[in-house]
This record gives C-alpha cells, structure tokens and sequence, in this order.
C-alpha cells in the first residue's frame, strides 16, 4: 500500500463527514489496496461481497434507542470463500495497514458468510461495542 | 518528601545500562541504575526516590542502550516494592534487543473490558498493533493450514526463537546421532525398542501396534466391510475363534479396519535416479480374538480389488503374509509421519500459535494460560520447512513421499481436519473404539482421556476465575478474535472443518482451550517421542520400499523381501530422524510445570496446584498398570508429556 494511497484515502474519510456518505471501500487491485467506492447504500457493499474477492469495508450506521442516537463506525474485512491462501494470508497484514488510515471504528468483523453482513445483526453487534443500552425493556 | 519504591529486576544478561520509568500520565525518567554482574541469570535491586505520590502504578517502561557491541537482554520479570509495603509483579519474559523499549503492566490478569482508562486501553491496542506486524501468516503450499510469514528461524521475533540454534539443527543433529559403522550392531537403548526387534514379525505386535504403537490413531470398528475389499468367509474362517459367520462378527463389533486410502495417488519419491521408490495404499481387517487381542486377518495392497491386487492371509506362504505386513508398516509410518505428526500436531499446534500471538495481548489470561503450550512451536516448524521437509531437504533423503508426495499427503488430509476430531474423547468414539469392556488393552485411548478430563478441569477452572458468565465470553472481543483468526486464516475459512467462528459460552470455551493444549502437549508426545521405540527396527516401520507390492501369491521370497526393504544409508538417516525426534530437550518442561509466572493471582495458582496433582495421580495409575508388563505404555504419562510441541 504506497503512500499516494494513503493521502488519497484521507480526502474519502474526509466525504464521511457529510452526512449522506455511509461508506468507503478498499479494494485490491492486484496486489495493492486502493480506494473502492463511497456511496450511499450499504446494500451496494454488500453486493460486492463475492466469494472470489476480498475486501475492506469503513461503513457507518446509525444505531442508537429512543434516547439518543449514535453514530458508530464497522470496519468490515470481508474474504470470500472462494480466497485463494496465498491471497487470504495477505489480508491479515494488508488490515494492519488499512487501520493505520482508518484508526476510528467501534468494532471490526471479519466476515466470509453473506449471512453475517446482515445490517441489523452489525447494528447489533456496534450496539453491544459500548453504550447503554435503553430499549432493553421493549426487548 | 520523597517516596521510596524498590525495585527488583530478574534478567538474564550482563552489564548493560538501562533506565526506568514508572509511567503514570504523564511520565518522567526517574531512575537508572547499571547491573554489574557478567554472568546470566542476574538478579538486581534499585532503590527509587520520586517526589510525587505516584498512586498505583498501571505501567512500567524498560529501555536499553547500546554499549559496544550488540547484547541482547532477556529480563523475566520485575518486582516492586512500595513504601508501603506491598509487592506488585511485572512478568516480562521476553528479550530486549537493540535500543527497543518495553512497557510492562503488572501481573494481574485482565479482560478487555477490565481496562476502562485510555492509557491502558491504549497500551493493550498498542501492543496487538505491535504484535500483528510481527507475526503473519503466509501460506507455505496451497491447501495447507497458514502458517507464520518467515523464511528462517532467525528471521522470527526473538521472543519465539530458540534458545539456542544448535540444539535444534537437523543436519547436525541427525548426522550426529547415529554414526553409519554402528547400523549393523542396532543399538536397542530402550525396552521396547529390544521388544520390537525380537517379536515384529509376529501378528499379535502387528495389531498392537495400532493400539499402542506411535500411530494409535487409524484403527476403527468395521460396521461394514467395504465393498472394495471383497474378503470372503472361505478366507479368513481359519482365522475367526466364536464360530461365527464373517458378518456376524462384523455385528458383533468383533473386526476392525485401517484404510490407507489417502495414500492412493500419492506420488513417490523420484528425487534419487539410482533407486526407484513405491509407494501403496493398503487395506487391513483386523480381528479381535477370544483374548481381546487384536491380529490381522487380511490385507489388500491396492484400492482397487482385482486379480494383481490380492488379500493376503495369515494362512499364506510365509513371505507373502510377512511382506504384505510390511507393507503396511511402511504405509503406516507415512500416514504417521506426515499426516498424525507433522500436519495434525506440528502444524495445527503452529495455528494457535500464531493466532495467539496476534490477538491476545500478555495481560490476557488466556494468553497467560496457552504461551507455556506455545513453547517453541513456531521456531521448530520454521527450522523444519528451513532444513527437513523442503524441497531437497533431509525428508527427501529417506523417505518415499519425499519429494512432493508429503505436501499432496497433507493437501488431501485437510478434510479430515476437523475440530471435533481434535476434540479427543468425541474422535475415539466416533471411531467406535470408546468401550473400555470390548477394548480393554488400548492405552492410548485409557490414558488419553485421563490427561483430557484434567487439561479440561484446569480450563474450566481459570474460565470460572475469570469469565463470571456466558455472556463475559461473548463480550471478549479478544478472545472472539483469536478464535475468528483460527478459523479465517488458520483453517482457511473452511466451514466444513468445523471450527467455530465464535465462541459463546463457558462450557464451549473450556472444551476449545482444552483442544488447543491438549494437541500442543499430549497429542503431540504420544505420537512423537515412541518413534525410536517402534521405528528403529527398519522393517518394522520401512521409511521406503525399492520394490512394487507383489501382485500374486506364492512368488515372494527373502531376497524380494531384503531388496525391497530400504537401503543402508536411508536407513542410517532414517535412525538418525527417528533418535533425534525421540529426544527431549535439556530442562524439558513437563505438562503441568509453569516456572515462568505469568499469572500472579492466588486463584489460578490454585487451580495450578490442583491440575498438577490431578496430574500426578495420573502418573502413579499409569505407572501402577504397567508394572510387569512387557509392553509398557508410557507416552502419555503426564511426566512425560512436554507442556509444548517443540522437537
């Protein structure tokens, strides 16, 4: 992941900042991260969660009960089944870079099953990253 | 005024100069002092005088500086002694190279969510960070579990090398151990070994051996003879003792199978252009007799049946039957070789490792519980793929699935790797081996689960110390990380190997820990260190065969025999391998021994008393049931069990 990228994802993180913005991806091309897409739709990212790709993901969701509402950041690293090893072990190193330009997310997941990028069950699991929780009753 | 504060550190190096800082928001350089001893194993005490009241202390920073010359520092561990008395421990146990600074927490053990300060929630961050650089995975042959990303032992953290190089050089080692002129005396240096040369050819060592050999771990209850061995009741009657039909004893529960079908396909060692290799994959039906013995009553070379892929029988020739028994010996030691040993303990024991180091940081408790079972492991799967089992490596020089036949035995191994077959009480009754009354001579399987229910008490024990309930664990994003690293990377995401991606209770969790240490120490010491005991006897474990399987009866004569049999400088390497690999280390660590203290707390130390005298009773029983037998199994005898895979 050369430099160039890193300036270049700063100004992505910066479009996060306004508010239709949910997300940025990371995507390889070859064997260097560069940015993906920014957009709107979580349902988008999701689509572009095959087997045969891997991905990162910096999305933000709003969560949050009757009382308040919280905005809270998932980096998701997304590796399809289909992975070749050779390919997988890579990402393990790759996100040690991603997060040193992406530093501020409640939690991380690391996903290979399309079941699991549901986006309540996400929601969910930020909710339970910190925070009371005041819905608990109607639960 | 001032307050006092000793300090006792407890390293293993000699006169360096150092500073240290007790760190509390904002920290100052407050002391330094200069060891004066030169020789290892130091330990020395500094007195510390700071104006402030520095409260308590969360965190501890060593520095180093360079004198002339490179010295690396081992520091184990640092005690302070506050004005008021109280001792506080920072276990270290790590090196200290170049001018790198370490900063210490003390000893207690802590969940993430224990650590609600920033400085502390930075410091473990800090240190994951740190950790995930250094240790990565890599994929060493396609298929294979991942393994670390190193080219050689020396390009690894300091903290997971050894000691010392020399003691774990293969080259060295297996050259050294047994010296070419010495093949023909065959030095029997222990009591089975003696056994083995004196009774191999005999069919009641043949069938024990798959209960209490080194490789204890293919033999299952036949339910139904496969179709592929068409063995016939005319065949094997003489052999039966209930006067009973085949398939009768069959229901009864009385015949038992190995299939070394993993084997068909594999390809044989053609590295040497002077001496071609075999390879086979043979079936084996084994009976147990009205002694509960068990003894073969018939084996099939090939996979395939046909008329050049005859059943020998214990009522053929006797060359034929001992030559078809040879072949199975050899196909088991492959099996053993790369399949029970290398890939299913080495490697397997290599993926918690890596895992371990990457997410869990040393304030943990489960990263205090499992690094006295990660002893090592890295370095010596690092020096094995570096010298042994590399292409033109010393595996090559020996053995028949050198040569590429080894990597495609693991590749189709991986199915079979599957978490509830390490879970070892569920493996042995998945294979209907589970009955102490129907089986009552299988030590492996007795012991096995002895060693297993008390790993398993001593995890269950720590858990309860410190996850109050289901719920704790679930929340332990750590824990939850190093389990999905397992599975991701370590087990290449695999669902059908049945790792959990995660882990949501405490009954769950002390059943995975006691997967994790169960296979670094027990499973890999009963399929380890009887090596020399069962395989220095050439023909009873042939490391390769120079002849094709016969495909007829009544041609097999002794000379057929003795050429098919390894050669004299293979089997020189092949003793060598065996010998080295039965060795324990110097100051070998027995499961059980933690001289290093990275827990502090009275609770799991208790807990650690009681795992080890669980432990010992398991060794008195183990060495109350051998006494006078002739055959004694002591493999998993808890004394002789290292706490780590680690030769």
């Amino acid at each position: 992941m050369d430099r160039c990228f890193l300036q270049a994802s700063d100004v992505f993180l910066h479009s996060m900042k306004r508010p239709m913005c949910r997300r940025v991806t990371f995507k390889y091309n070859g064997s260097t991260i560069v940015p993906g897409d920014q957009g709107v739709d979580y349902e988008t990212f999701k689509r572009k969660c095959t087997d045969d790709v891997r991905l990162f993901g910096f999305v933000r969701f709003t969560t949050g009960d009757a009382m308040s509402k919280r905005v809270k950041f998932a980096l998701i690293t997304w590796i399809g089944e289909d992975v070749s090893g050779l390919q997988r072990a890579k990402t393990g190193t790759d996100k040690t870079l991603v997060k040193e330009v992406v530093q501020n997310f409640a939690k991380e997941f690391v996903i290979s099953d399309h079941k699991e990028l549901d986006e309540d069950y996400i929601k969910n699991e930020l909710k339970k990253a910190g925070g009371a929780n005041y819905d608990a009753q109607t639960e | 005024m001032g307050n006092n504060l000793s300090m006792l550190a407890v390293f293993s190096s000699h006169h360096q100069e150092f500073f240290v800082s007790i760190d509390k928001s904002e920290a100052e350089n407050i002391g330094r002092g200069v060891t004066g001893k030169d020789q290892g194993g130091c330990v020395d005490s500094y007195d510390v005088t700071v104006e402030e009241d520095l409260g308590e202390i969360q965190l501890i920073k060593i520095e180093k500086r360079k004198y002339w010359y490179q010295d690396d520092w081992y520091l184990k561990y640092i005690t302070v002694k506050t004005p008021m008395g109280d001792y506080l421990e920072f276990p270290c146990y790590r090196w200290i190279t170049d001018e790198k600074e370490i900063v210490l927490r003390d000893g207690r053990a802590k969940l993430p969510r224990d650590d609600k300060t920033q400085i502390l929630k930075q410091h473990r961050r800090k240190e994951l960070e740190t950790r995930q650089k250094m240790y990565r995975w890599k994929e060493w042959h396609p298929g294979f579990p991942l393994s670390i990303d190193a080219h050689s032992h020396s390009d690894l953290p300091r903290d997971i090398q050894f000691d010392n190089e020399k003691g774990i050089d293969f080259i060295l080692n297996y050259s050294k151990a047994l010296p070419k002129e010495q093949l023909t005396e065959t030095r029997a240096i222990s009591a089975v070994s003696e056994y083995v040369m004196q009774h191999w050819k005999e069919d009641f060592m043949f069938g024990y051996q798959f209960l209490n050999g080194c490789n204890p771990v293919l033999i299952r209850r036949c339910t139904e003879i496969p179709k592929k061995l068409p063995v016939t009741m005319d065949m094997v009657e003489c052999s039966l003792e209930r006067n009973l039909t085949l398939e009768q004893e069959v229901k009864q529960g009385n015949i038992f199978i190995v299939d070394y079908e993993l084997l068909d396909g594999v390809d044989a060692n053609k590295t040497d252009p002077c001496t071609i290799q075999y390879l086979a994959a043979p079936i084996c039906l084994l009976y147990k007799n009205l002694e509960n013995k068990i003894v073969p009553i018939a084996i099939q070379l090939g996979q395939k049946p046909g008329p050049d892929n005859p059943i020998f029988l214990p009522s053929d020739a006797t060359y034929d039957w001992l030559l078809a028994k040879i072949w199975v010996r050899s196909s088991d030691f492959h099996i053993h070789q790369t399949v029970t040993h290398l890939l299913r303990t080495h490697l397997v024991s290599e993926v918690f490792s890596i895992a371990m180091f990457r997410q869990l940081p040393a304030v943990h408790p489960l990263f205090k519980l499992l690094v006295p079972h990660m002893r090592f492991t890295i370095a010596i799967n690092t020096k094995a793929r570096e010298q042994l089992i590399c292409e033109c490596g010393l595996f090559d020089k020996a053995n028949a699935t050198g040569g590429g036949g080894h990597v495609q035995m693991v590749q189709k191994a991986m199915k079979d790797l599957t978490y509830s077959s390490l879970c070892f009480p569920e493996e042995i009754k998945a294979k209907g081996m589970d009955s102490k009354e129907d089986i009552p001579y299988y030590y492996y399987r007795d012991d096995g689960i002895k060693v297993w229910e008390a790993i398993k008490s001593f995890a269950e024990d720590v858990i309860h110390i410190y996850y109050e309930s289901d719920e704790v664990v679930c929340e332990d994003v750590e824990l939850q990380a190093f389990v999905k690293d397992i599975y991701v990377y370590g087990m290449r995401g695999v669902k059908a190997s049945g790792f959990p991606k995660m882990v949501r209770t405490r009954e769950k969790l002390a059943e995975y820990l006691t997967v994790i240490i169960f296979t670094t120490s027990a499973q890999h010491a009963a399929v380890n260190f009887g090596q020399y005991d069962w395989c220095s006897w050439i023909p009873n474990a042939p490391p390769t065969m120079r002849r094709p399987p016969p495909t007829e009866k009544g041609t097999v004569t002794i000379e057929q025999i003795v050429e098919s049999l390894p050669d004299r400088g293979r089997s020189c390497w092949h003793l060598g391998a065996v010998w080295a690999l039965s060795q324990f280390q110097d100051n070998e660590l027995f499961l059980g021994m933690y001289p290093d203290e990275h827990f502090v707390e009275k609770p799991v130390k208790e807990a650690m008393e009681k795992f080890r005298k669980n432990l010992d009773e398991i060794v008195n029983a183990i060495a109350e049931r051998n006494k006078n037998k002739k055959l004694p199994y002591y493999y998993l005898s808890p004394d002789r069990i290292p706490n780590s895979v680690a030769v």
